[in-house]
């Protein structure tokens, strides 16, 4: 017995000491780090756009002997984490492509450089203006608008009619749509539409859409949050309503955009006003959904203009070569490179300029025949909204904050029965607290106070007439 | 003091040593800096750390969702009781070799090695509320309770993804999902220990099923039921995988201590007051576990 | 062989058992089977509903056999995923830690359960208290210390910090504590050294312990996924939860490529635990008390 309890512990320990040699092996692998060197993060491109990135990286680095762009895409939910302990580590990236919300709360963190002094270009001729307000925070430039997304109405014309609606009776905004919504539910028992309005909430951009930025200017001229006039309490107390009528899905409050899917793929709804990559999703997992699917321009709110949400590139402010760590960023956001990212990704190019390309003005002959016609015109009707299209994101650091502030206080609200005006008047007194709080760091960093300028210009006329009045 | 009476005294720290250093480098090192983050604000970018003493602690104290969140924590222990009572039973059902013993032991222990990621992924398609298998399940259930017992307002099928306190019940069954075929593989490790000439010794004396078990086995398996019952309340208390991958978008006084934590820091980016609420979690588990050990010392 | 007292089991409850037994079996392995059946579903029907391809739906018919299931999410996991690699990894991470696991749990339990020394109570209790700190929070400073000592982006970060379990040692020194006094007696009579001692009496009388800890630490490593996707940056370096992970990306637009993944992923743990089981039989350590 002890013999065979003898070899079963010498194969234990050769396992263990083997696996530790492997071990040892693997660590000495690691690329050294010498020569300059541009460390550059991605959000969930790989393996999709491994090609397309590194053909970038090579072209960027033919042009500049002796330079290497270190590429490291990371998924989507482990970005946060990955960065935060990158920089308290002291090996932050040197470029950083981020999603709008993160940008901003980053950038409050003061973790990116000012790219406006080190791009070898001047970012206004080169970029869409709605876009590179993105990445202006208290008067510096801290990010170059990279790709850009933009919404389109994605229809299902059989799940329409069943209604008694049609594609031309159609409301092109959203109040509109939830006036629809009612009727639509009598009629069918089903849900016209879903939106994200508890997490991952729309409603705060929705609000500056509909031309009902929830700010006031405060009497130095600071903005101050204003949750509880009447016509924003109304709006939000109508979506409210939508929603515990039944006339909204379940999974509106309680999931964010990744709830379409699963929605318009089991025709749980007629409509969804979302990004065009998700024509992709439906086509792959219903074809039959697919064939039934219509797309339109987007729908907005009263101001009538479509809103795009912007993937910045940033500059590390501890970033080794600042310079050449602007000049990567500049690169690859340039109309060339966006252009030929296009072609790849259901995205729309941040320089105007690129827009010009047939591409963007229907199918390709290649998804004519590949019976992705639709896919095509979704493109152009997108492409053509873009010109007048805003980000409705207001340029201050609190906002990733204040808007989950938003979600947390409109979820309870509208799975439990909390009257809406109490849960505003919660969530208003926590964003004037955000923003005392966010101006008294600016200030003791020497930088300006929040003031409308940081409103996005369309909806920000409408706000100074709201606090005249 | 001979030398070789001093290495005697040496060997038993050379044993412990090398555990030692592992946990006292990564986890007691990485607790330290815990510690000095709950203790003043500390910004990663900036490299700047600055000393607010326990301003932190007082904001936790004041945050009405850290309470729920710990409440939430507390009630989480439920499953405490259903992991022992289903994992002992499985034990002692394989351990009387039942015909199709090995398959049972495969099967009961596949929830285990699911990666949980990969068990996400199958809880999510079950709970769905529209066209999850569950649903499915209880439609025909709901239907009966309600036409017998005719509530005032009919019961809808559980929302398990949103409402409360489905939200709460759907983390806790994929809990003892998952851990019900490991706390059974520790208690057949014990039940090795309880020599069968034992039970069939008692059996003979006329001892019940009931007291065959009461008196022999129970007694014997004790330092194992006492690990397993300090080791699953531990980590129902710590719950966080199966909250993240069920229940993610539900409120957060919905939701337990650890995601509290969780979304404090990288969520809203506020490592002093996360670190906070992660060392008076730590606390709090100190003291229930230090009580909990004293209360299952004495064998039943 | 088996104890009489449990084979005088009237009828009835021998039925009810099996039922029971059936049931929880089902219910153990049913996300499991959804998952394999959404794995091999062609493109073009409903996720989350596997069998909807079975049935047409404009006729209600059955279709063809043929058209229900698909290898083709298996394959594209394998090609998109680039998973051979990642495999090769997570095996080496997952043996290296598993067995570091294993070996310092059970030199750490020995004196901690066996030995009269002093601090061996606070000893135990910091051991103890590590279990108690939640990792969320530490994730951080772990970071900053790990990648203070050079293992950043390698497979020695992804294995050192996780090297010792807790659990290991609290589950070895329980095991110990029940070895009969008379054999480790024997031994020291015998004129044995402690490290003898360790050795030749405590590890073969504890194997079924020590089997199930190391069953138990394989599967953790093989499944961790929050501390690798930290502490790794290079796609060389990915373990394979890493990988797949990965397939679940924003622009991703089947997640039954992520689901075949999954299935991989699963194989190998299946096979490891049927290997181990073995060990855990009991006569193996009726075996060893009596030889």
């Amino acid at each position: 017995m002890s013999g065979s309890g003898g070899l079963t512990r010498r194969r234990f320990l050769e396992t263990a000491v083997s696996g530790s040699a492997a071990l040892a092996l693997a660590g000495c692998a690691r690329p050294s780090r010498s020569g300059r060197v541009v460390e550059f993060w991605t959000i969930s491109l790989r393996p999709t756009f491994t090609a397309y990135i590194l053909g970038r990286v090579a072209a960027f680095e033919a042009d500049h002997p002796g330079v290497t762009v270190r590429w490291v895409d990371v998924p989507f939910e482990a970005i946060e984490r990955k960065l935060l302990a990158a920089a308290a580590a002291g090996r932050a990236p040197d470029v950083v492509n981020l999603s709008d919300m993160m940008f901003a709360r980053f950038a409050a963190a003061g973790a990116f450089a000012d790219v406006g002094a080190l791009v070898p270009g001047d970012p206004a001729g080169r970029y869409h203006a709605g876009a590179l307000d993105v990445g202006r925070l208290g008067g510096a430039l801290l990010a170059l608008p990279w790709y850009l997304t933009t919404q389109a109405l994605i229809v299902n014309r059989g799940l329409l009619a069943e209604g008694g609606d049609a594609t031309g009776t159609l409301a092109g905004d959203w109040r509109g749509l939830m006036a629809q919504a009612n009727p639509y539910q009598r009629e069918t028992g089903s849900t016209l539409f879903t939106q994200p309005i508890g997490t991952d909430s729309q409603l705060p951009m929705m609000l500056l859409a509909e031309g009902l930025a929830p700010f006031r200017v405060a009497d130095g001229g600071e903005l101050r949050a204003d949750l509880t006039r009447s016509g924003i309490v109304e709006y939000l107390r109508a979506w409210a309503e939508l929603y515990r009528e039944g006339a909204l899905p379940r999974e509106a409050a309680t999931r964010g955009f990744e709830h379409l899917i699963d929605v318009y793929q089991n025709e749980r709804v007629a409509l969804v006003n979302t990004g065009a990559n998700f024509l992709g999703r439906v086509r792959d997992v219903s074809r039959r959904v697919y064939d039934a699917t219509e797309v339109f321009p987007p729908v907005t709110g009263a101001l009538g203009r479509a809103h795009i949400a912007v993937m910045p590139v940033c500059v590390s402010a501890r970033a080794r070569d600042p310079g050449l760590a602007a000049e990567w960023a500049w690169f690859l956001t340039s109309p060339e490179s966006q252009l030929e990212f296009c072609r790849l990704a259901p995205i729309l190019p941040s320089t105007p300029g690129s827009l010009d390309d047939p591409f963007f003005r229907g199918p390709t002959s290649a998804e004519s025949e590949a019976g992705d016609a639709l896919i095509g015109r979704a493109r152009a009707t997108v492409a053509r909204t873009l010109s007048s299209a805003v980000a409705f994101t207001p340029a201050i650091e609190a906002w990733p904050a204040m808007r989950r502030d938003f979600n947390e206080g409109i979820k309870a609200s509208l799975l439990g029965d909390a009257p809406i005006e109490q849960t505003l008047a919660g969530i208003e007194s926590r964003w004037d607290e955000r923003l005392v709080e966010m101006n008294a760091r600016r200030a003791a960093s020497g930088a300006a106070p929040a003031t409308p300028d940081a409103i996005p210009a369309p909806a920000r006329t409408n706000l100074a007439r709201e606090a005249a009045s | 003091m001979s030398a070789r009476a001093a290495r005697n005294l040496l060997v038993p720290y050379a044993f412990v040593l090398p555990a030692m250093a592992v946990l006292g480098v990564f986890i007691v090192g990485s607790f330290v800096q815990v510690i000095v983050y709950s203790l003043g604000v500390f910004n990663p970018f900036e490299q700047s750390y600055e000393f607010t003493g326990l301003a932190n602690y007082i904001r936790l104290w004041e945050d009405d969702r850290f309470w729920w969140c710990l409440a939430n924590s507390g009630l989480y222990l439920l499953v405490t009781p259903v992991l022992i009572v289903l994992s002992l039973s499985c034990a002692i059902v394989i351990d009387a070799r039942v015909r199709g013993h090995a398959a049972l032991r495969l099967l009961f222990f596949l929830p285990v090695v699911t990666p949980t990621i990969v068990a996400a992924v199958g809880w999510r398609i079950l709970f769905n509320e529209e066209s999850g298998l569950l649903s499915a399940l209880a439609e025909p259930v709901v239907g009966v309770l309600n036409a017998t017992l005719d509530p005032q307002t009919p019961w809808a099928t559980p929302a398990w993804l949103t409402e409360r306190p489905w939200t709460l019940i759907a983390p806790m069954v994929v809990t003892t999902w998952k851990g019900f075929g490991f706390y059974m593989m520790i208690f057949l490790a014990g039940l090795l220990n309880v020599p069968r000439e034992l039970r069939e010794a008692a059996a003979l004396d006329g001892a019940g099923r009931w007291g065959v078990f009461r008196n022999v086995v129970l007694p014997g398996i004790w330092p194992i039921m006492t690990l397993v019952i300090v080791i699953s309340s531990i980590s129902a208390l710590k719950v966080f995988d199966e909250i993240f991958v069920t229940v993610r978008g539900v409120p957060l006084e919905h939701q337990t201590a650890v995601p509290y934590v969780y979304e404090t820091a990288f969520g809203d980016g506020n490592f002093g007051i996360a670190s906070a609420a992660g060392v008076v979690l730590f606390a709090v588990l100190l003291v229930f576990s230090l009580i909990n050990l004293r209360l299952t010392r004495s064998k039943p | 062989m088996s104890g009489q007292a449990w084979e005088r089991r009237p009828r009835w409850m021998s039925a009810a058992l099996y039922v029971s037994a059936g049931l929880l079996a089902a219910l153990a392995v049913g996300p499991g089977l959804w998952l394999v059946l959404g794995a091999l579903q062609p493109a073009g029907h409903a996720v989350g509903m596997p069998l909807d391809q079975v049935i047409n739906d404009d006729t209600g018919a059955l279709t063809q056999p043929a058209t229900w299931f698909t290898g083709d999410n298996f394959a594209r996991a394998w090609k998109d995923g680039g998973l051979a690699r990642p495999i090769m990894n997570s095996i080496i991470a997952t043996l290296a830690r598993a067995g570091l696991c294993v070996l310092l749990a059970a030199l750490a339990a020995y004196p901690l359960a066996r030995m009269d020394f002093p601090g061996r109570k606070v000893l135990f209790m910091v051991v103890l208290a590590t279990m108690m700190v939640p990792e969320q929070v530490i994730v951080i400073p772990m970071f900053r210390i790990t990648a203070g000592l050079g293992m950043y982006d390698s497979l020695l970060g992804v294995v050192m910090p996780f090297s010792v379990s807790a659990f290991g040692i609290y589950l070895c020194r329980q095991a110990f504590a029940q070895v009969p006094d008379s054999l480790e007696e024997a031994a020291v009579i015998d004129g044995a050294s402690s490290l003898r001692i360790w050795w030749s009496v405590m590890l073969p009388l504890t194997r079924p312990t020590l089997a199930t800890l190391a069953l138990f630490s394989v599967i953790f490593a093989w499944s961790d996924l929050l501390w690798p996707l930290v502490i790794l940056q290079s796609p060389e370096q990915y373990t394979l939860p890493v990988a797949i992970n990965g397939l679940l990306g924003t622009f991703s637009t089947n997640p039954r490529v992520a689901y075949a993944a999954s299935v991989l992923a699963l194989v190998p743990i299946v096979v490891v635990f049927l290997a181990v089981q073995r060990f855990m039989s009991p006569n193996m350590f009726a075996g060893s008390v009596k030889g």
